[in-house]
C-alpha cells in the first residue's frame, strides 16, 4: 500500500488519487480472513510536489464492509438494553433523545436546565467539565443557578452555540465527595488551599476505590519478594 | 430537551469497552469480559481538544503531595492478582501506586488518583494493560536477544546460568545496562564448596543453576540446595539426562522436599529420559516448559534434533552424538505438556531463548496454548480429568461466555508464577500497588504477539515508532524501537538489577558502575505451588518409562499436535 502511494505521488497524481492507489493496491481477498481487522488505519508520509505530506487510509482493508461483529479484537458489547439505541448509530442526533444514562455523571447528583443564548459573534462551544458559572461572559443566562455544576453530557462531548443562538441545557452537579454548596468558581479556584483539601494524600474514596489494591495484597500471599522500602541499596 | 451527543459505538470508540463487555483477545478463541469499572461514570479523563483532562476539570489545580508522575487512563487491566477490570493506574517515582480512579476530587467522587498539573495522561482506552512479562529461563547469549524480548512484551529476565565467572558476569551486566529491561543473573552452581559459590553471589548472582552438561549429581543437588536454604537464593534445574549419576527418584530423594525450579519438564530441552515430567508430582518442586513445544506443534518434533546438537556441543558428523540426541525426544511427554498446564500442574512458560527457545514468544506461547487448551476441554481426550480447574468469569458466577480464569492463569505462568518463584513478586509480575510501573499496552487484536506500548518504570520505552520526519506519530515503515525510557542513559533509571540478599549492593554498585536500582531476592525458600497465584496444582501422573507414556489416574493425558495456530501466520511474514 505505501509502495502504490509513493509510486502515484511520484508520478505526480493528485492527493486523492494517491490515496485511491493505496486503497486499490490490496484487495481484501488478497489477504487472510481476520487481516482486515488487524490494520485499522495506514500512514505514511508522500513525497508531492510541494513536499511530504500525510496520507492516512482508514479501515484500507474494509472496501465498505461493515467491520465484523466478532474478528480479531472485536469488543462484544454487554447487552444492558440500549442495544435499541445502538441501533441508531451514525443516524442523526434527533433521533434520539438524549446520552444513555451510563454515559453521564450518575442519576443521583443533582440535574437543572438553563436557558442558555450565545450573545457573541462567533460559534462558542462549551465542553463537559467546564465549570459553567466561569464559561464565555458572551453567553447569557442566570449564572448564579450554574455554581457547582457544569454541562450534563458525556466526558470530553460539547455543545455548540452559533451567534444568537439560545438553548435550554441540562447541568449536573459536579460528583465531587460532600457536594460542597461553595461555587466551584474563581475563587475556590485559587491556587491556595485546594490541593492540601482535595487531593491530599488521603484521597477521597480511597476505601472504596483501593479495593483492586487490596484484593492484591490479599491474594499475594507470595508478596515476601522484597518490599521496595527493603532495597539494600536506593 | 439534550441531544444525542455519543452512540453506544461512539462511546466505545472513544473510551473502549465498559463493564460487561467482552473482547476477543486477538484472532484466538479466547474472550475476556471486563468485570468491573472503577473509573468515574461520566467524569472518565481523556486529553485532548475539547476534552476534559484540563485545569479546571478533572485536572487537580496544584501539585499535592500525592500527585502522579503519570497515569494510564482507562485501559482493560488483564493481571493475574487482579482480574479483569477498567481502571486508571497511577504511577509515583516508577512505581505503581494505586489501581483505581483519577482525576480531581473538586469533581468527582471517590478519586484516589489524583491528576496533578504535573502529572502526564498515557492515554488507554481501548487497550489491554498487562504486567511485562518475566522470563524465568533465558540465556543471555547476546545483544540482539533484548530487543526480541522486549518486542514480546518481556520486562524482566532472569538467565539460566552460564553466567559465570564474575569477570563475564560483569561484562554481561555492563552490556545491559542501556536496554529497559530488568535483569538478574543465575549462575551454574559447579561445585561443592561454599567457597565457590560464595564467590558468585558477591559477583551479583541472583540465583544458582544446576545443569546436566556441567554435572547434576545428586551430592551437588544437595549441597546447593543446602547452601541455598542458607542464602534465601533461587535453584534452578536441568536434571541428569544420561542416568549416569540419578534416576528421576534419585533426583527427588536428593531435592529432599526442598524449593527448586526445575526447566523443561517435558523433557525435550533435557533431563530424566523420558520420564523428567514425574516431577510434577511434586509440591515443593516448581515446573516449567519451554517455548517450542508450547503449543506441541506437528513440526516441533522436526527441528529438536538440529536444535539440540547446536546447542549442546554436539556434532552433527558424529554418529554417537545423534543417537543420544535423538533419544531425548519423546512426542509424548510434549503430548501431555499442554494438559499439565492446562491442570496447573507446570507452573511456568519461559523461553530457553538460544539455548532451545525463542525469547520473543513466551507471551505468545502461553496464550495461544490457552487458546489450544480450551478446545481440549471439549474434547473426549480432555474431559472429566480429576483437577481441571473452572472455567468463566472470575467471581465464580454462571457462564458469562468468557474465559477469564483461563487467560489470567496463562497470564500468571509469564508473569507472578515466575515472580514468585525468584523472589521478586515485590516488584514486578503484577500491576498491583508498590510494584515497578513495568506495563504492556495491547490492542485486542494484537494481544500476546505485538505490544502496541511498553512502559518501563512508568515511562515509554519501547514501542513500533515510525519515521521520525513525519508529522504523526507511527508513520510507516514502523519498527519495534526505543523510546526515551529506553535509550541507554535512560533505561538504567527505569530498570532494576537482581541480586541476592548476600551480595554488598553498594560494593557491587561500584565495580559494576550500574545507574540500575539494585535490590535482593528474598523469600525464595520454602516455596510451595502452594505459594504461587494461580498454577498451584500437583497431578499424581504415571510416566511409563518406557516410551514416555503419561497417564493420569489410568487415564491417557494427552493432546493432538496442533497445525494451525493463532498469532500466527495473521501477525507475520516470514
Amino acid at each position: 500500500m505505501c509502495d502504490a502511494m509513493l509510486e502515484a505521488a511520484r508520478g505526480s497524481a493528485p492527493y486523492a488519487d494517491v490515496e485511491a492507489a493505496g486503497l486499490a493496491a490490496v484487495a481484501p481477498e488478497d489477504v487472510m480472513p481476520g487481516v482486515r481487522e488487524l490494520v485499522d488505519d495506514v500512514r505514511v508520509e508522500v513525497l508531492f510536489g510541494d513536499g511530504p505530506r500525510l496520507v492516512v487510509l482508514i479501515d484500507p482493508l474494509g472496501a465498505g464492509r461493515p467491520a465484523s461483529i466478532d474478528g480479531p479484537g472485536a469488543v462484544m458489547p454487554v447487552d444492558d438494553g440500549s442495544a435499541a439505541v445502538a441501533s441508531g448509530d451514525g443516524g442523526s442526533a434527533a433521533a434520539a433523545d438524549g446520552d444513555p444514562a451510563w454515559m453521564l455523571p450518575p442519576a443521583t447528583l443533582e440535574r437543572r436546565s438553563l436557558v442558555v443564548e450565545n450573545t457573541s459573534r462567533r460559534v462558542v462551544r462549551i465542553s463537559s467539565h467546564y465549570p459553567f458559572e466561569r464559561v464565555n461572559p458572551r453567553l447569557v443566562f442566570d449564572r448564579a443557578q450554574a455554581a457547582g455544576f457544569h454541562l450534563d453530557l458525556p466526558a470530553g462531548s460539547s455543545e455548540r452555540w452559533s451567534p444568537g443562538d439560545s438553548k435550554e441545557v441540562r447541568l449536573v452537579r459536579y460528583a465531587r465527595d460532600g457536594h460542597e454548596t461553595e461555587g466551584h468558581g474563581a475563587k475556590r479556584h485559587g491556587a491556595k488551599g485546594h490541593g492540601a483539601k482535595g487531593h491530599g494524600a488521603k484521597g477521597h474514596g480511597a476505601k472504596r476505590h483501593r479495593a483492586a489494591g487490596d484484593r492484591a495484597d490479599r491474594a499475594n500471599h507470595a508478596n515476601r519478594g522484597g518490599r521496595p522500602d527493603e532495597e539494600p541499596d536506593t | 430537551m439534550s441531544a444525542r451527543h455519543l452512540s453506544p459505538t461512539e462511546w466505545r470508540a472513544r473510551f473502549g469497552p465498559r463493564a460487561g463487555d467482552r473482547i476477543r483477545l486477538g484472532d484466538t478463541d479466547l474472550w475476556i469480559r471486563v468485570e468491573r469499572d472503577l473509573q468515574a461514570p461520566g467524569d472518565e479523563p481523556i486529553w485532548g481538544y475539547a476534552k476534559n483532562l484540563r485545569l479546571r476539570m478533572v485536572q487537580v489545580p496544584t501539585a499535592g503531595p500525592s500527585e502522579l508522575d503519570s497515569v494510564v487512563v482507562g485501559a482493560v487491566i488483564v493481571d493475574p492478582l487482579l482480574g479483569v477490570l477498567k481502571a486508571d493506574i497511577g504511577i509515583k517515582d516508577g512505581r505503581i501506586v494505586g489501581v483505581g480512579r483519577a482525576g480531581s476530587p473538586d469533581v468527582s467522587e471517590g478519586i484516589d488518583l489524583p491528576i496533578g498539573p504535573h502529572t502526564v495522561p498515557v492515554s488507554g482506552y481501548g487497550l489491554i494493560a498487562t504486567p511485562g512479562g518475566v522470563d524465568s529461563h533465558m540465556h543471555t547469549i547476546g545483544p540482539a536477544l533484548m530487543p526480541a524480548a522486549l518486542s514480546g512484551g518481556m520486562t524482566t529476565l532472569i538467565s539460566a546460568g552460564f553466567d559465570e565467572p564474575p569477570a563475564s558476569m560483569e561484562r554481561t551486566v555492563r552490556g545491559l545496562e542501556g536496554f529497559p529491561i530488568n535483569i538478574g543473573l543465575q549462575a551454574n552452581a559447579r561445585s561443592m564448596a561454599d567457597a565457590d559459590l560464595d564467590i558468585l553471589l558477591a559477583a551479583g548472582a541472583v540465583g544458582f543453576k544446576m545443569h546436566e552438561d556441567y554435572g547434576a549429581y545428586p551430592e551437588l543437588i544437595d549441597h546447593t540446595l543446602a547452601y541455598a536454604d542458607t542464602h534465601d537464593v533461587s535453584v534452578s534445574l536441568h536434571t541428569d539426562g544420561l542416568h549416569e549419576s540419578a534416576e528421576l527418584e534419585d533426583t527427588v530423594a536428593a531435592i529432599a522436599g526442598r524449593t527448586v525450579h526445575a526447566y523443561h519438564v517435558e523433557g525435550s530441552g533435557g533431563g530424566h529420559v523420558p520420564d523428567l515430567l514425574g516431577l510434577v508430582r511434586e509440591a515443593n518442586v516448581i515446573c516449567s516448559s519451554t517455548t517450542p513445544t508450547i503449543p506441541w506443534g506437528v513440526t516441533a518434533g522436526d527441528e529438536t534434533v538440529a536444535m539440540t546438537v547446536l546447542n549442546h556441543g554436539a556434532s552433527f558428523g558424529v554418529g554417537e552424538d545423534l543417537e543420544l540426541i535423538r533419544e531425548r525426544l519423546h512426542p509424548l511427554t510434549m503430548a501431555a505438556e499442554g494438559p499439565l498446564h492446562e491442570l496447573g500442574a507446570i507452573q511456568i512458560v519461559n523461553s530457553d531463548s538460544q539455548g532451545m527457545g525463542r525469547i520473543m514468544e513466551s507471551f505468545r506461547r502461553a496464550i495461544q496454548l490457552a487458546h489450544v487448551m480450551k478446545a481440549w476441554r471439549t474434547t473426549d481426550a480432555g474431559r472429566g480429568h480429576r483437577g481441571l480447574p473452572a472455567d468463566g468469569p472470575t467471581d465464580g458466577s454462571a457462564d458469562a461466555g468468557d474465559d477469564n480464569l483461563r487467560v489470567l492463569r496463562y497470564l500468571a505462568k509469564v508473569t507472578i508464577e515466575p515472580a514468585i518463584t525468584h523472589g521478586i513478586s515485590g516488584h514486578v509480575g503484577t500491576l498491583s500497588p508498590g510494584r515497578l510501573a513495568d506495563i504492556v499496552l495491547w490492542k485486542p487484536a494484537f494481544f500476546g504477539i505485538k505490544p502496541e506500548s511498553i512502559l518501563k518504570g512508568g515511562h515509554p520505552a519501547w514501542a513500533p515508532l515510525g519515521e521520525g520526519n513525519a508529522t504523526v506519530e507511527r508513520a510507516e515503515p514502523t519498527r519495534y524501537a526505543s523510546e526515551w525510557a529506553g535509550m541507554a542513559h535512560a533505561a538504567p533509571s527505569v530498570s532494576l538489577l537482581f541480586v541476592s540478599g548476600a551480595a554488598d549492593a553498594a560494593a557491587l554498585r561500584r565495580k559494576l558502575d550500574t545507574g540500575r536500582t539494585i535490590v535482593a531476592a528474598a523469600g525464595l525458600r520454602g516455596l510451595t505451588r502452594a505459594s504461587l497465584a494461580l498454577n498451584r496444582a500437583t497431578a499424581p501422573i504415571e510416566v511409563d518409562p518406557r516410551d514416555g507414556r503419561v497417564t493420569l489416574a489410568g487415564r491417557s493425558l494427552a493432546v493432538e499436535p496442533v497445525a494451525d495456530l493463532p498469532l500466527n501466520r495473521r501477525y507475520l511474514l516470514r
